[in-house]
């Protein structure tokens, strides 16, 4: 696909914030049911009836499909920073050092914010580890994505890949998520095996 | 809000909520003053008054609209004004010229395309799988026309060098989504 030109970036955006609230405006036109004032007669009972009975039906059909939320946030546990505790030399950064201190204190926010700053060149597998995890922990799964790949080859592998598959399971991509933890569960040294072995089984329940 | 400025500042500042606010507040009017003028249907001036706020949140929003000598309600009125004699000649109605509301153009590039390329279908649904960090920077940058400098401070990034960076990876990620979609639809 050619280069992106700055006229038709703005020709979708424009395009696009016109399609949302075109479709959210003429949502506000829709008219709000009026209750009906007129006694109920035993059709209306029985068309309640069979309602909740419909409801409940559902909600206990439903209790079977996947939360992804609530897995994801059972599942999920920033790793300790064992970056700028074992590594010197870049990690003397002191730039790195509070990127990292923010992470340690759950700050993903700001972790991700300073840990951007930093070249690229100047960046090892470890921080595309962290810089992922942090950004998974915010759900931005995109950029999650993109940095755990970058520390996909290194010394972080076997974390990336339990890392990932929360990732897709965040998404919903469920196939996706069961095939990396069926792989972390052949090998009985990664570090995620007793959780990649839970949560499959959680997911293949459903 | 109370002032145009306030109007125009809180659209500037990527606030799409503003919409909202609009549209509840001059509906009611809007729908007064139309029925009275024009022969039109309330579906149509509904239609009509939709999107005119809409147009108008956009030219603010793209600075083609800087700042506004009347109210922003005479202005509003003022597109739909535009919108309306459009519908009526298409309905091959006689329009009545009303002067208290200023005569405005609408430029075509607001109005819904009929047939959207392929390729521009693919980036809009591209651009609605960015992250909410990466939509919110390719939305300053190409919609707003926000500085490096202006974005940095907006978003709460270190200096410029970091919003060219994130910038560059977002693109990429756009560039990727895009790639993507074409194979599948292919």
């Amino acid at each position: 696909m050619s280069d992106l030109n700055p006229e038709e970036m703005r020709e979708a955006l424009r395009a696009d914030l016109q399609k949302r609230w075109k479709a959210e405006l003429q949502n506000r036109e829709k008219p709000v049911p009026e209750i009906s004032r007129k006694p109920v007669r035993w059709i209306a009972w029985a068309a309640a009836a069979m309602i909740a009975l419909l409801i409940g039906l559902v909600l206990w059909l439903g209790s079977d499909s996947i939360n992804e939320e609530e897995l994801f946030a059972t599942y999920f546990e920033a790793p300790i920073n064992t970056y700028t505790s074992t590594q010197r030399g870049e990690n003397d950064n002191s730039e790195i050092q509070s990127a990292m201190q923010a992470y340690e204190m759950a700050d993903y926010d700001r972790a991700l914010a300073i840990l951007q700053d930093q070249p690229d060149s100047l960046l090892s597998d470890g921080a595309s580890f962290y810089r992922g995890v942090a950004a998974l922990a915010i759900g931005q799964t995109i950029e999650a994505r993109q940095y755990l790949n970058e520390a996909a080859q290194g010394t972080y592998e076997l974390s990336v890949e339990w890392f990932l598959a929360l990732c897709d399971l965040k998404e919903k991509k469920y196939a996706e998520s069961r095939q990396r933890l069926e792989n972390i569960t052949t090998n009985n040294k990664h570090p995620y095996v007793s959780g990649a072995t839970d949560l499959l089984a959680r997911l293949n329940k459903k | 809000m109370e002032t145009t400025e306030e109007w125009i500042r809180s659209i500037r500042d990527g606030n799409e909520q503003v919409i909202g606010l609009l549209y509840d507040q001059f509906r009611a009017p809007f729908l007064n003053w139309s029925k009275y003028h024009y022969n039109l249907e309330e579906d149509d001036l509904i239609d009509v008054f939709q999107d005119s706020v809409i147009i108008l949140y956009q030219k603010i929003a793209e600075e083609r609209l800087t700042s506004i000598e009347s109210s922003i309600k005479t202005y509003l009125f003022g597109i739909a004004k535009y919108l309306i004699f459009r519908k009526l000649k298409d309905k091959k109605r006689n329009p009545v010229e009303v002067d208290d509301i200023p005569d405005l153009e609408v430029d075509p590039i607001y109005f819904k395309q009929e047939e959207e390329s392929e390729r521009q279908l693919l980036l809009q649904n591209a651009i609605n799988q960015l992250g909410p960090s990466c939509k919110r920077i390719v939305d300053f940058f190409y919609f707003y026309n926000y500085s490096l400098d202006a974005i940095a401070n907006r978003m709460r990034y270190k200096n410029t060098e970091t919003v060219k960076s994130q910038k560059q990876r977002c693109m990429q990620q756009l560039k990727k989504i895009l790639e993507s979609a074409k194979g599948n639809y292919e």
